[in-house]
């Protein structure tokens, strides 16, 4: 057994438009037609949001805007009972606190980085240090299960309070990725 | 395909006419996704000294830092992006600095655009034998994330046997492995 989550259009809601609607086979006996959502582009990720749907399209434009810079193929991260409900070439990073999906800042992009990347996380929050929320990121740390790639990366030089769970990577190789990967700009 | 930082790497490398091979993010990125966009480039040991003389004194190059087996430059036009020249002899173990530089032309790159590429195993080969390697091990898992197979670290230890390095490669490839175990990594291997 799972629980799944279904998608409703309240009154007054407009519909998503029809090519973000795949239907699913009725079943038999039930009263209403079930869709999956097609994500196409960041065009349909933008219409998700203004249907107050939380989807968010993480792109390294971002990350590298935010002092990490990288390329990486977009993944359209989700809230973890929604995955099941979406079709989609981006690949998929399931979220359990649709939350951190609302209006993401810097704290949810480190904790979205971990998942992946942590390295990039560290450098991120070190390189954003006055934007970070750290009770949000403690929060966000953990109720996303992520107190072993925050400890890998030491992100309780950030927050104090984020368990330790696992070994630290040496600090001598996270300076070194700092060093290794300096924000863009002119040379020095 | 081609990205314009390695151009930009590349151009100024064939006006100098050294023999390079670019390994690092740079190379996975010809078969995963994610990649930095800093370039690196191994040279032959012979060839190392010289390459670091003439980027000196290149205009569109400006030195950041140097050590014994690798030299930072930032590379201009394009914004600053290292350019990081790394000497062959760095991972060549029991071999010679030029034979671990023949072997990655001759059978551990392939050409893309005119430009040698290392190949997964032989950037993983090198990230895993640095002192930093627990780092670059994460950027392994960030790789298999992306897609390139977990089973080219069988590749890995075959360099490391040629060049009896094979004893350190195998207790770093464990490491990697059982990062790539843990049920969160896996799940996002897996996918949905």
């Amino acid at each position: 057994m799972k629980v799944e989550a279904g998608l409703f259009r309240e009154a007054g809601e407009r519909s998503l438009p029809a090519q973000m609607l795949s239907p699913v086979n009725r079943v038999r006996g039930r009263p209403r037609k079930e869709y999956r959502l097609r994500i196409r582009s960041s065009s349909d990720v933008d219409e998700l949001r203004r249907h107050r749907i939380p989807a968010f399209l993480l792109t390294s434009e971002w990350v590298t805007r935010s002092g990490y810079p990288i390329h990486f193929r977009p993944w359209l991260a989700l809230p973890e009972e929604l995955v099941s409900k979406v079709s989609s070439e981006y690949r998929i990073l399931p979220v359990r606190d649709e939350d951190a999906l609302r209006d993401p800042g810097v704290t949810e992009l480190v904790t979205l980085l971990l998942r992946f990347d942590p390295l990039a996380a560290r450098v991120v929050a070190k390189r954003n240090r006055r934007k970070l929320e750290v009770n949000e990121l403690y929060r966000r740390i953990r109720n996303e299960g992520l107190e072993r790639p925050a400890t890998k990366v030491r992100l309780q030089e950030f927050a104090p309070a984020i368990p330790v769970v696992g070994s630290p990577l040496p600090r001598e190789e996270l300076r070194w990725v700092e060093k290794n990967n300096p924000a863009l700009g002119a040379p020095p | 395909m081609t990205e314009p930082e390695v151009r930009a790497a590349d151009a100024i490398l064939r006006r100098h006419g050294i023999r390079y091979v670019v390994i690092g993010g740079q190379a996975i990125a010809q078969k995963a996704a994610t990649t930095t966009h800093d370039v690196d480039v191994m040279v032959a040991t012979d060839d190392f000294g010289m390459t670091i003389g003439r980027f000196r004194d290149e205009k569109e190059l400006t030195l950041d830092w140097e050590e014994k087996q690798l030299a930072r430059f930032r590379i201009r036009s394009i914004g600053g992006v290292p350019l990081d020249v790394i000497n062959a002899s760095t991972f060549s173990g029991v071999e010679s600095g030029e034979e671990f530089f023949r072997y990655l032309r001759s059978e551990g790159s392939t050409e893309i655009d005119g430009i040698a590429y290392a190949t997964p195993e032989m950037v993983w080969y090198t990230r895993l034998l640095t002192k930093r390697w627990k780092a670059y091990a994460e950027k392994i898992v960030t790789n298999v994330i992306d897609g390139v197979a977990a089973g080219r670290l069988n590749g890995v230890v075959e360099i490391a046997l040629r060049f009896g390095t094979e004893v350190t490669i195998r207790e770093r490839i464990a490491y990697v492995r059982a990062e790539l175990a843990r049920p969160d990594i896996e799940s996002l291997i897996r996918g949905p």
